[in-house]
């Protein structure tokens, strides 16, 4: 009888279980989700549509590159019409010695009965001097001018309501610069021609030069059909394009035909270069030999999706081991003696005693015998941010590398960590030797950590670098001593943080690593800067192990550090880059400099090799290298372009809030001078007669396969959490719990009924 | 004796159960509670930072600082727009870490700061802060107050569902934009969603003697049409 009652209680109790889980399911889903339902019935059409553009995106299948030529159209974010504006590049490269003189002629098309306003946004090579501009209408050229960027928008805002068919070029990031052009007339064709200056890349004996056709982010996919999202500034609901007039419809222009953004480039080598050993990755190249020097083009015009990369060697096999060039004058005179774009050349004018001249050396420091390097002990201290706004995933890809970077450790390096948010604290008061015990002690350590508190990155850094004083150590046995700093730099007081860098970094190297999916970049690209180190980003739990063990192998055989350069009358000229960055393995000193003409004629440029110390002195007099390799003694011409381009690069990194406006106003007093497209000043051409037509006037735009030279910063940040579904589950579980207690006080009460009524 | 312990487990299993529901329970609260609460910290903050321009910690132990005062428009309303109602405001956290977001919405550090130009990008929690998002139209308008005091009329030009990776949206702009991002479905009780619900919206005149802002926003409405 007992046990019958059990049975029915406990199946009973079952039951109720099943039932009460059913319902807790069931009614928080309703309850919860209704006060934000209200909204939910607008939104399907929204959703639906942008649902298919993204699954479609992810379709290998389809994408913006098969878009053909014509009549284009594509859908802003509010579903206006706007016509694309089909462009054409064609690039033209002169390489002498180091330097690389490139033409970019972006062809814009009309195909449509309208008189269009194009936009085109795309990159350049990071540190491209770009310096002219020149806007060809049929056989005409308009020269551009440079102006400071408000003036010359206004300029160009003018030509473009007075009719007159004007184009503009503009930086909007160091890499990504705009074309605009006005008044394209119907059936017309306007041809942009941009050039710009920059340096080979040199290392090892290898040269070689990348021209991007597409911005970095390329693993990111889906791009190619959202076109709204690259279109800076013409997402506007008051932009309205009357679709109707608008003759195919998107579905039309979509076929597998030729694609509109094409490519066509053409390098010209020069002379003396090794034929055999010229080499493009990623695009099928034509060889083409002439008097001139070679020359290396595409095979065939090639879609813009992916960076042109040429590479070659010289032909006599021994690689020249200093270089330089020179340029007497500048290659734009200021605006009184304009004949704008004429080069000046370098035979030319000895006679004028007041040009300054300008300067590209390069040196490659003797190579170091492995054995030599190895020895080069080191002291490795990994410093990550702990605080709150690490948490989530931040913390586990800082972790990832962390472990990642004491699996790279020599036997014979020495190591610490040190963790920071509101205190410091650090594995061990002194470095360790890296051994397998320290290592798992170390790992251990990695392992506790967790993110929580503020951000007392000057406690960090000051632990992390501390004062000479104590820095007994000299010469010989010093040890090299880098700084890998994670963190997602998300700190108020930069400007504080980096006098404390300048002024305790000494010997010390400071790398920084970005980490999280928007870290203040800015912050840890100057803080890397002052540490004369580098920055890494780290946007992706996946991409760590790469990022960090090319950071470790890099920076695991520094070549030379410390370097100098000065006159050997003691005096500094005025070089850039300064400082000048440590040169890891296969790597050529690099500067550019300005030399007034009574300056000296020696330049010695010293440096820390190792235990030693390393110098070398060459004559700037000297028009050509030190080895026979390069005699072909070219003309060198835009060195003063390199040299303003480096100048302002290192002020637009000195900007740290409180000096904004005087760096704007030296970058924009520089990049005038030197006829420079900067953050600050542009380049506008106008044509003087109006077109003459009576089509109506539209904007259109470019569209890219890949938007804006612009970093990628992992994903949008994560905007979701679990509070419902916990609170939800945590309502389910304690009705559970009631029903439960409800069961047992039946049960007791059932059973003291049974009892009283044994009893009585 | 084996009723005793039928008890007992019965008991036991009572006991767990509720400690479980309450943790549970707890948890989720806490995060709502946190949203809820430590907005009105932060909004003496914002005071301060409103009187001297300078940046304060909401409490001392911070990891970060509000940069900023958002406010969205009530659609009830859509003709008469002088500035919502405060309980309508969200006070904008420098940086969109999961910690800060927990507290408010937070300002992308990467992006564009508050009345600078440049996309000015600001995330926030699809279940706390942005749940106001939800059913959010274009044409809706949204102000943005900086630690200048200044207040900037933002209008919303278009909303869309994307993926978290496509980051393009964040991508710095040569204008001035306002992008708001939350996680999207609005309705889903799961954290860790892929899909962004992300809106994008354009400075406009304020009605009022607006002729200091006149530069910026007259760029941005430039007829396009001849």
């Amino acid at each position: 009888m007992f046990t019958k009652n059990r049975v029915k209680e406990v199946c009973e109790t079952l039951a109720m279980l099943i039932i009460s889980a059913s319902i807790c399911w069931f009614i928080p889903f309703a309850v919860l989700a209704s006060p934000n339902s209200v909204g939910a019935l607008s939104a399907p059409q929204n959703i639906t549509a942008v649902f298919d553009e993204h699954t479609a995106s992810r379709l290998p299948t389809f994408s913006y590159d098969d878009v053909t030529q014509g009549m284009l159209v594509y859908q802003t974010a509010n579903g206006n019409l706007m016509p694309s504006l089909p462009v054409d590049t064609q690039v033209s490269m002169q390489v002498s010695g180091l330097t690389n003189r490139v033409s970019v002629k972006q062809v814009f098309s009309n195909h449509t009965g309208l008189v269009l306003n194009g936009r085109y946004l795309f990159p350049l090579p990071n540190e491209a001097a770009v310096d002219s501009l020149r806007l060809h209408i049929g056989e005409r050229i308009i020269e551009g001018q440079i102006h400071p960027k408000q003036e010359a928008q206004q300029i160009f805002e003018q030509a473009k309501a007075e009719g007159k068919r004007a184009s503009l070029v503009s930086q909007e990031r160091p890499n990504m610069f705009t074309t605009e052009v006005a008044n394209l007339a119907p059936n017309e064709k306007l041809v942009v021609e941009i050039s710009y200056q920059e340096t080979i890349h040199y290392e090892d004996g290898l040269f070689s030069l990348r021209f991007p056709l597409v911005v970095a982010p390329r693993y990111i996919p889906g791009l190619t059909l959202g076109g709204d999202s690259g279109q800076t500034g013409r997402v506007t609901s008051s932009q309205v394009f009357d679709a109707d007039r608008i003759i195919a419809p998107i579905r039309g222009a979509l076929s597998e035909e030729e694609p509109v953004l094409k490519a066509d480039i053409k390098v010209n080598l020069g002379l003396g270069v090794d034929k055999a050993a010229i080499l493009s990755p990623y695009h099928a190249i034509t060889l083409d030999e002439q008097q001139g020097g070679l020359t290396a083009s595409l095979a065939n015009r090639v879609r813009a999706d992916r960076d042109f990369v040429l590479q070659w060697r010289l032909e006599q096999g021994v690689s020249p081991v200093a270089w330089v060039f020179n340029q007497n004058g500048k290659t734009h005179q200021t605006q009184a003696a304009s004949d704008d774009g004429s080069m000046v050349n370098t035979a030319a004018s000895t006679s004028v005693r007041n040009i300054d001249n300008y300067s590209l050396v390069m040196v490659l420091p003797p190579k170091v015998e492995a054995s030599g390097q190895l020895n080069l002990p080191r002291e490795l201290i990994l410093v990550i941010d702990t605080s709150g706004s690490m948490a989530g995933d931040s913390i586990i890809q800082a972790k990832n590398a962390l472990r990642y970077a004491l699996r790279g450790l020599k036997a014979q390096d020495s190591f610490n960590i040190i963790e920071f948010n509101s205190d410091v604290s650090s594995l061990s008061p002194v470095p360790l030797p890296a051994t397998e015990e320290n290592l798992a002690i170390a790992r251990q350590f990695v392992n506790r950590l967790q993110a929580d508190g503020g951000t007392e990155m000057a406690l960090a850094l000051n632990a992390a670098l501390p004062r000479q004083a104590f820095n007994t150590a000299s010469g010989a046995d010093k040890s090299l001593r880098q700084v890998i700093f994670m963190t997602d730099g998300s700190v108020g007081n930069e400007s504080a943080l980096f006098e404390l860098i300048r002024n305790q970094i000494g010997d010390n190297r400071l790398f920084t690593v970005g980490i999280g999916s928007a870290p203040n970049s800015h912050f840890m690209q100057r803080a890397a800067e002052l540490g004369r180190g580098t920055f890494t980003y780290i946007g992706d739990v996946d991409e760590v192990e790469q990022k960090i063990s090319q950071l470790l192998g890099k920076i695991q055989y520094p070549v030379l550090t410390d370097l100098q350069v000065r006159f050997d009358d003691g005096s500094v000229p005025d070089y850039w880059p300064a400082p000048i960055p440590d040169l890891y393995r296969g790597e050529p000193v690099l500067i550019s400099l300005k030399r007034h003409p009574r300056e000296p004629q020696e330049l010695v440029i010293s440096g820390r090799q190792g235990h030693k110390n390393w110098q070398q002195s060459l004559s700037l007099q000297a028009n050509h290298s030190s080895h026979s390799a390069t005699d072909v003694a070219q003309p060198a011409a835009g060195l003063d372009l390199l040299w303003a381009r480096k100048q302002i690069a290192a002020l637009e990194l000195s900007k740290n809030g409180a000096n904004d406006d005087k760096v704007k106003q030296q970058v924009t007093a520089l990049s005038m001078n030197y006829h420079l497209v900067s953050p600050y000043t542009s380049l506008v051409a106008v044509d003087l007669t109006p077109i003459t037509t009576n089509a109506i006037s539209r904007d259109a735009v470019v569209r890219q396969h890949l938007p804006l030279g612009w970093q990628p910063m992992g994903v949008l940040p994560q905007t979701s959490t679990s509070s419902r579904f916990d609170m939800l589950l945590g309502g389910g579980v304690l009705l559970l719990a009631l029903m439960l207690a409800l069961s047992i006080r039946r049960q007791q009460r059932q059973q003291r009924a049974l009892s009283l009524a044994l009893n009585t | 004796m084996s009723m005793r312990m039928t008890q007992q487990i019965q008991i036991g299993l009572l006991v767990g159960l509720v400690l479980l529901g309450i943790t549970l329970f707890g948890k989720g609260f806490y995060m709502q509670a946190k949203a809820h609460f430590a907005q009105y910290l932060i909004e003496q903050a914002w005071a301060k930072t409103l009187i001297d321009g300078q940046f304060h910690k909401p409490w001392s132990w911070a990891d970060t600082y509000p940069v900023a005062k958002l406010s969205i428009e009530q659609a009830k309303r859509p003709n008469h727009f002088d500035g919502p109602a405060s309980n309508d405001s969200l006070y904008v956290l420098a940086g969109a870490s999961g910690r800060n977001l927990a507290f408010g919405p937070g300002l992308v550090l990467s992006s564009a700061p508050a009345g600078e130009r440049g996309n000015t990008v600001i995330a926030g929690h699809r279940d706390t802060h942005f749940a106001m998002l939800n059913g959010i139209s274009v044409g809706r308008r949204l102000a943005l107050q900086t630690a200048a005091g200044r207040e900037i009329v933002y209008q919303v030009v278009a909303t869309k569902v994307v993926h978290e990776s496509q980051t393009e949206l964040m991508a710095p702009s040569d204008d001035n934009r306002l992008t708001l991002i939350t996680c999207y479905p609005f309705d889903a009780l799961q954290g860790g969603a892929e899909l962004r619900f992300v809106v994008q919206a354009i400075p406009v005149e304020p009605e009022s003697a607006a002729q200091s802002e006149g530069a910026t926003a007259d760029r941005m409405l430039e007829p396009k049409v001849a």
